[in-house]
């Protein structure tokens, strides 16, 4: 019997919750202290942004260092609608959110084209443009910004005390945390990480890994936005010294000092650079020494923040629920029989990279349920070959037709759409996820329920994922590592690695599963066990292109193989055919077969 | 030059850790002390004026305590930083009445005291300005009042001097781009304009700010006979060392800000001419001051920073003298209510650095001292009144 | 206020004035350049060289060229703990671009405090005047500071320039910027190429705090304001050009210098932040196209 909504919150969850509820309805009661009442609040809308900025940086791997500016933008809004539009704060406060989300929407749009230290600049420069202009314009107050802001009103009538405000952030800041925690746990939140552990395997899954930047950046300024709001009506004053980028860079250290892309982290970070300075208030100058020296040991002794480091310890580990057994489903098997199983032809194939031709003229037709080998000695095209099919390049001229339609030139994350994915020379898996959940983002095009569902955990969406996970727990059996399920998809042996590749490309219900040097660093009992996966994939009726220089492993699987040389096809046919054709031998060996060999 | 840095700073930590401890030293003694809140930047770039300004009141608390104290009760000066940074104000206000529970506080800085106000009308608590001369000052709420005169009393003395005497007509201001500099520039165009000058430049620059040529340039171009520039001790003499190096000759005047020995320490012959505003009066005036700047010489090694404002810091205590022995007498505890009854009640209040005090409702106007740099000593120029 | 000689005026300080930014600009590139490091300790260093030339020529008496020298050392010797003790922790744990970052700003943040404990927080300038002597050229003010800028920006870039082009050690920067691992394989040790960039950033960090330090006032947390600068004129230069960078932070500075004819002075950062927003975004060097390694074989 599932609840409609938080429907798998366990009954530790609720508990949890409920403490939480208590302790932040007790604290000011208990403390009775106007000023630290006031540190609580701040504590209590700072971590609401750092839970924000670390869905950016913890989960999606973006970094931005300007969120102050995100942080004002919510702050004056809500401040001059309040002071100069008469707005009340219950109107003011989700109009300031919006405008947040929006503005980091609009920032988000271009700047997440650029990447890494490119990305970070943009949102720095960010974050100096509105600090600047808050400063500068007058309608933001100029230099002195906006005085008597008033508080939220009770409906009778009167303004909120500082308790009544504590209990206000306090308990949104529970409930932003119980979100986060929902998208944490599901579709979404993995989606993010996988982003994280590799965008371009993220693109051959079907995920349209732009969008889904941008969301992660919509929402940590949704969340920048709300705190905020909170900010400008604690104290009745705000003006632009507040959001400078050493706030940006405080709210950063939070995050990652906690712990960045855990679910408390925040917290922990939040904790403790706001309650050090007011602990520590009374040692003036050797406040600093020490609130730096935290930071800094913290940093260099503990990279993965406080409860990143804590859940290394196998003590803690011992101490986390051990998830349950899942039962497989094999009917994930028999729908990749059942699936579509179209001819897919490359026609008359180019790409040139400036004055050098790639590929020139190719034409293969992959005829559906086989496994169609590609050979060629280095530099003949084959990368270029695969790449071009999955999308992450353009063709030059010519097409790729699947069933007839015209797929050539779709992003990789249209390709795998039209049901083309692949496997990775060097291994692209998402490193931080589990084994099974690595299999999971592989079923994205195949989920239904979408970020609103999962935000507030429907019963509907948590029965897709249940259903989803026995799946993958059979994909896993398929490929032979079932029992390495919950285990990190960074640890598994190279082989083992693999073949959580292709089970996760298998996830897809491809209609042609490419496959880029499986055999690469492959170990002899390994190689054995992947021969023996291709067999059984072709058995299941999934058509694959298998890319390779093991010459035993491509002649023994392969149906048809075709040969590249200076990215011409060159010969074509079974194996014998193959290995008997002169030119084959003379673009491998350099010149007719004379007992000559290269190096 | 010897650096006071340390000792002084060790003096301020271990006095403020002592005020903080001080209820509990004190309950040996017979009577519970008196504490007197004072939010002044501690650290930062204002530190040099702001930790001189607590000295200033704690030499002031010493000398109350021993002639008897307040109502027989020893005084104690509570000093927390606010940086001159409107948040760290905010958050020392909170603290003084939070935690310490103080029915009024002392504070400056006019960015400071505008982001306080809110706080101390809220809870009805007595901000009293000490040092900020932003003339918005005077309309921030029942209870923010001001001991010291707001710009609208130096500055339109000074632009009305420097036409009517000093027969300038093109004058140039140039300005800090915060809450020092927006309002008190604009008083100096309003009263140099009535008094039938010009104002040939008018320019802001950034608080941050470290190179002028360009605003100096298009001041330059505009051919002024006055240069007013309205700062602070970080920007004000770079301001004026940009425009000697440039060729600019023009005679500079400023506000209480650049009366300070360091200020002809960095600008040596360019300091000449240099016009500032006082507010207290000065040696001259005052037999009090000379044993007092000899005293403060022993004591922390160096000449005060900033005297004129010093002088008023340590008349605070004794104004908060008359208002709580105001109320002693008619045996009314003091909050914050009753203190801004007490002092408007007593309205004039005699003071030993400064002179007298009238407290006009939300102002207070008190005699202008021009000086002014010759042969590298700030000597007297005008009295103004 | 299109007078020639008001415009050359405007040119010349402009220039002058740009030039301590120009030299920390061309020690952060290049520190950029080699490491592969955003370094934010930079400006913790900035303050060790200003207060080691302040104590030295304020509290001890010493003259300026002692002074001068022992801020280099003391630099030095920050920079390589730093490296040593830091970053090749950092390096070799693999940890993350953001770690980097946090930790060389909050190891700044953190020599600063330490400063700010010793040295207090007024504004200090090194020599008690801010005033140099000023002669009139063609009508344009120069003083003695404008030329020492100028000379030792030029100066310096020219000796990094036949540095790196001419010497051993400045032709293994280049190797190692390009590909550490590489550089390896040919005995170019990458970590002493490391110690040799800390000690020319050092260099040309001495030289601008000198230059900013005579000139004006400087409050411990002076300095991590100046190297956001150095990042501005990094990011337009382009990662990996350290004259680039220095010339776009001439640039940059002659841009907000002139812009006072037109824009009222409180716009102006406002215009190059804009500026640089814009620029990041149009060059995009973040999209990286996979390399296309193609094996020439000869004669076919």
């Amino acid at each position: 019997m599932r609840l409609p909504l938080l429907a798998a919150t366990g009954p530790m969850g609720w508990l949890g919750i409920v403490a939480a509820a208590l302790t932040v309805y007790a604290l000011p009661l208990v403390l009775d202290d106007a000023f630290f009442i006031l540190v609580m609040q701040s504590l209590a809308y700072l971590y609401i942004v750092a839970i924000g900025i670390d869905i950016l940086v913890g989960w999606t791997g973006q970094i931005s260092i300007g969120h102050a500016g995100l942080y004002a933008v919510g702050a004056y809004t809500s401040a001059l609608l309040t002071t100069k539009a008469g707005f009340s704060f219950w109107a003011s406060a989700p109009l300031g959110v919006v405008a947040a989300g929006i503005a980091g929407g609009l920032l988000a749009l271009p700047s997440l084209r650029a990447k890494g230290p490119y990305l970070a600049m943009v949102t720095l420069a960010f974050g100096f443009m509105v600090e600047v202009t808050a400063n500068r314009w007058d309608f933001t107050g100029g230099p002195m910004g906006i005085m008597s802001i008033p508080g939220p009103r009770l409906p009778s009538g009167e303004e909120m005390d500082g308790t009544e405000y504590f209990w206000l952030i306090g308990g949104t800041a529970i409930v932003v945390q119980v979100l986060t925690a929902n998208l944490y746990r599901s579709r979404i939140g993995r989606t993010l990480f996988a982003l994280q552990g590799s965008e371009v395997a993220a693109e051959t899954v079907g995920i349209n890994v732009y969008a889904w930047k941008v969301l992660a950046f919509v929402l940590s300024s949704v969340c920048a936005g709300l705190g905020g709001v909170f900010f400008a009506h604690q104290n009745g004053f705000i003006n632009s010294d507040t959001f400078v980028f050493g706030l940006s860079v405080q709210l950063l250290t939070s995050a990652l000092m906690g712990g960045s892309g855990t679910l408390f982290g925040p917290l922990v970070g939040s904790v403790i650079l706001n309650l050090l300075p007011t602990i520590f208030a009374h040692l003036h100058e050797y406040q600093l020494y020490i609130y730096g020296g935290i930071i800094l040991v913290t940093i260099v002794f503990m990279p993965r923040g406080i409860v990143g480091s804590l859940l290394q310890l196998n003590v803690v580990r011992g101490l986390l629920p051990k998830p349950a057994a899942i039962a497989p489903d094999p009917s994930v098997i028999a729908e990749l029989r059942e699936g579509a199983r179209p001819t897919v032809t490359v026609r008359d194939l180019s790409k040139h990279f400036g004055g050098i031709r790639a590929l020139n003229n190719v034409d293969i037709s992959i005829k559906p349920g086989t496994v169609h080998g590609l050979i060629g000695p280095n530099g003949s095209g084959k990368s270029t070959f695969v790449n071009v099919v999955t999308g992450i390049y353009k063709p030059t001229s010519g097409e790729v037709e699947v069933a007839g339609k015209q797929v050539g030139g779709s992003s990789p994350h249209g390709m795998a759409r039209s049901g083309i994915t692949r496997t990775f020379q060097s291994i692209r898996l998402f490193g931080d996820l589990s084994v099974l959940n690595n299999v999971m983002v592989g079923f994205h095009l195949q989920l239904r329920y979408g970020f609103l569902s999962h935000l507030f955990q429907t019963a509907g969406a948590v029965a897709e994922e249940e259903r989803y996970r026995r799946r993958a727990m059979a994909l896993l059996e398929f490929v032979g590592i079932a029992d390495r399920a919950e285990d990190l998809a960074q640890n598994l042996s190279y082989g083992e690695q693999r073949r959580l590749e292709i089970a996760r490309g298998l996830a897809t219900k491809p209609k042609l599963l490419l496959l880029d040097e499986p055999a690469a660093g492959v170990n002899p009992t390994e190689l054995h066990y992947l021969a023996d996966v291709i067999g059984r994939i072709k058995a299941a009726g999934v058509t694959q292109v298998v890319i390779e220089h093991h010459m035993e492993l491509i002649m023994g699987i392969s149906d048809t193989i075709s040969v590249l040389d200076f990215g011409q096809k060159i010969a074509e046919g079974t194996a014998t055919e193959v290995r008997a054709n002169p030119k084959v031998i003379e673009a491998y060996l350099g010149a007719p077969a004379e007992g000559e060999t290269h190096g | 030059m010897t650096n006071i840095v340390l000792p002084r700073r060790q003096l301020l930590a271990a006095t403020a850790l002592t005020a903080l401890a001080a209820p509990a030293i004190v309950r040996a003694q017979s009577k519970e002390p008196i504490r007197l809140g004072t939010a002044m930047p501690l650290t930062g770039s204002q530190a040099g004026y702001g930790a001189d300004f607590v000295t200033g009141m704690r030499m002031a608390a010493k000398d109350v305590t021993e002639a008897g104290g307040i109502a027989g009760r020893p005084v104690e000066i509570l000093a927390l930083d606010t940086q001159a940074d409107p948040q760290l104000g905010i958050n020392a206000v909170n603290r003084f009445i939070g935690v310490e529970k103080l029915p009024m506080y002392f504070v400056a800085w006019s960015p400071v005291v505008k982001a306080v106000a809110p706080i101390s009308n809220r809870e009805k608590v007595l901000a009293i300005n000490t040092g900020a001369n932003a003339p918005e000052i005077a309309h921030l709420g029942d209870y923010v009042y001001t001991a010291f005169p707001l710009a609208d009393v130096d500055i339109s003395k000074l632009a009305t001097y420097s036409v009517k005497t000093l027969g300038k007509k093109r004058a140039a201001v140039l300005y800090i781009n915060n809450d020092t500099g927006i309002d008190a520039a604009k008083i100096y165009r309003e009263f140099f304009t009535a008094a039938g000058g010009q104002i040939v430049a008018f320019e802001a620059y950034d608080p941050k700010a470290t190179e002028f040529t360009g605003m100096l340039l298009k001041t330059r171009a505009a051919n002024p006979d006055m240069v007013h520039i309205h700062g602070l001790l970080t920007d004000v003499p770079q301001v004026i060392a940009q425009m000697r190096q440039l060729g600019m000759t023009q005679r500079v005047s400023t506000y209480s800000v650049a009366y300070n020995p360091k200020i002809l320490e960095q600008l040596g012959a360019a300091a000449e001419g240099l016009i500032v505003t006082s507010l207290a009066p000065g040696v001259a005036e005052n037999p009090r001051l000379t044993p007092f700047i000899e005293r403060w010489k022993k004591e922390a090694g160096r000449a005060p920073n900033g005297l004129p404002y010093i002088q008023y810091q340590y008349d605070m205590v004794l104004m908060a003298k008359a208002m709580y022995e105001y109320l002693d007498k008619k045996g009314i505890a003091a909050t914050g209510e009753s203190l801004r009854e007490a002092l408007l009640a007593v309205k004039t209040f005699e003071l030993p650095m400064t002179g007298q005090m009238v407290v006009d409702g939300h102002r207070v106007d008190k005699p202008v001292y021009l000086l002014t740099v010759e042969k590298g000593q700030f000597v007297p120029l005008a009295t103004l009144s | 206020m299109y007078d020639p000689i008001i415009l050359a005026q405007i040119f010349w300080t402009g220039l002058a004035s740009a030039s301590p930014h120009v030299l920390m600009t061309v020690g952060f590139a290049l520190t950029l350049k080699v490491t592969g490091l955003w370094n934010f300790a930079q400006a913790g260093f900035m303050a060790v060289a200003f207060y080691t030339m302040y104590m030295a020529l304020n509290w001890l008496g010493l003259p300026i060229a002692v002074a001068v020298l022992l801020a280099i050392g003391t630099t030095v010797a920050a920079s390589l703990a730093t490296e040593a003790y830091g970053l090749q922790v950092l390096r070799e744990r693999q940890s993350g671009n953001l770690t980097f970052f946090i930790f060389t700003l909050i190891l700044s943040e953190f020599l600063i405090y330490v400063i700010t404990l010793i040295f207090g927080t007024e504004p200090q300038t090194l020599f008690k005047s801010i005033l140099s002597p000023v002669q009139i050229i063609g009508g344009v003010a120069v003083s003695d500071w404008d030329m020492l800028g100028v000379g030792l920006m030029i100066g310096g870039m020219f000796a990094l320039w036949l540095f790196m082009t001419f010497t051993r050690d400045g032709q293994f920067l280049t190797a190692v910027a390009d590909n550490a691992k590489l550089a390896e394989l040919y005995g170019i040790s990458a970590r002493r190429s490391y110690r040799v960039t800390a000690v020319i950033a050092s260099l040309f960090i001495v030289a601008s705090m000198y230059l900013i330090g005579s000139h004006g006032g400087i409050v411990p947390n002076t300095p991590l304001e100046l190297v956001l600068s150095a990042v501005l004129g990094t990011l337009l230069g382009g990662i990996g050009r350290v004259f680039a960078a220095g010339a776009a932070s001439i640039f940059l500075a002659l841009i907000q210098s002139f812009s006072i004819l037109f824009l009222a002075s409180r716009w102006q950062n406002l215009l190059l932040y804009g500026f640089l927003f814009v620029a990041i975004l149009l060059f995009p060097r973040g999209v990286r196209l996979p390399k296309f390694r193609f094996a020439l074989l000869a004669g076919r």
